[in-house]
């Protein structure tokens, strides 16, 4: 798969891996829980590799880029806050040193690298968060697609409207999202 | 400043919200099966007008180009410019 080498697909291969070990009862005990929020949290990227659409999501305006690093610029102001929160000991996503953070993320730096489930938790809570910004039911459903790795004209078609009004949407959907982080 | 108005990414959240609306209009008025006109969608008198007289040109030739391959941008400048 092209993505295989990115950070977003060690995401998705991550997530893959989780949901194998669910469906074969394999997954540690004491997992189970968390693995359910977890897996709710990717179902949609589960869905999208199976198509195959996740080319698109290598570009960094993409919806799934902007909700990744919404949450790691919480999860680093959260551990700036808390100096003396206990960090683990391996190297993860969600789990940055001092000399990576930044505000945005690298996501080239996450190649081979996993994500802790505590991050995948704050994404799947900031997604529901940013979903509730929205306004009306379609531009919720063009932001799921569009995170599902549908293209413009896909959504277009399902809903119905013009691919240059998908394009407007989702500009609007960056915007509102963008004002969002800039309130806090 | 050019007399295009404001260019997107200059224009405040609000009047993207305001463009948005109007062009959700233009487009249900599409869905419902008619054909309506773009200059009833276009405020006289609004800070946006020509961002938004671009979002519905190309939301309307899009549409026409479905049926009627052989719509032309051109036609729209004569109409509208």
């Amino acid at each position: 798969m092209r993505t295989a080498n990115s950070g977003i697909g060690t995401l998705i291969n991550w997530s893959a891996s989780r949901f194998a070990h669910r469906r074969l009862g394999t997954a540690p005990r004491g997992l189970a829980d968390e693995e359910d929020v977890v897996l709710s949290a990717f179902d949609s990227f589960l869905r999208a590799v199976d198509r195959e659409r996740f080319s698109e999501l290598e570009d960094r305006s993409d919806l799934w880029q902007i909700l990744v690093m919404i949450t790691e610029r919480k999860a680093i102001s959260a551990r700036r806050k808390a100096p003396d929160a206990k960090r683990g000991g391996g190297k993860v996503v969600g789990e940055t040193t001092d000399s990576d953070s930044h505000d945005g993320i690298d996501l080239g730096q996450l190649v081979g690298l996993e994500p802790t489930p505590e991050f995948s938790l704050q994404v799947t809570e900031e997604f529901e968060r940013l979903m509730a910004l929205l306004a009306d039911d379609e531009l919720r459903e063009i932001a799921v697609a569009r995170l599902e790795g549908f293209t413009n004209e896909d959504i277009a078609q399902r809903l119905n409207v013009t691919s240059r009004t998908v394009e407007r949407r989702l500009n609007l959907i960056r915007r509102l999202w963008e004002q969002d982080q800039q309130d806090e | 400043m050019s007399n295009s108005g404001p260019q997107p990414d200059e224009m405040s959240l609000q009047q993207e919200q305001q463009i948005d609306a109007i062009c959700g209009g233009f487009e249900a008025a599409w869905q419902a099966g008619t054909e309506p006109d773009i200059e009833t969608h276009l405020p006289e008198d609004s800070g946006v007008r020509l961002r938004l007289l671009s979002e519905l040109i190309q939301i309307d030739l899009e549409r026409r180009l479905s049926s009627e391959p052989t719509v032309r941008l051109e036609s729209y400048l004569a109409r509208f410019f």
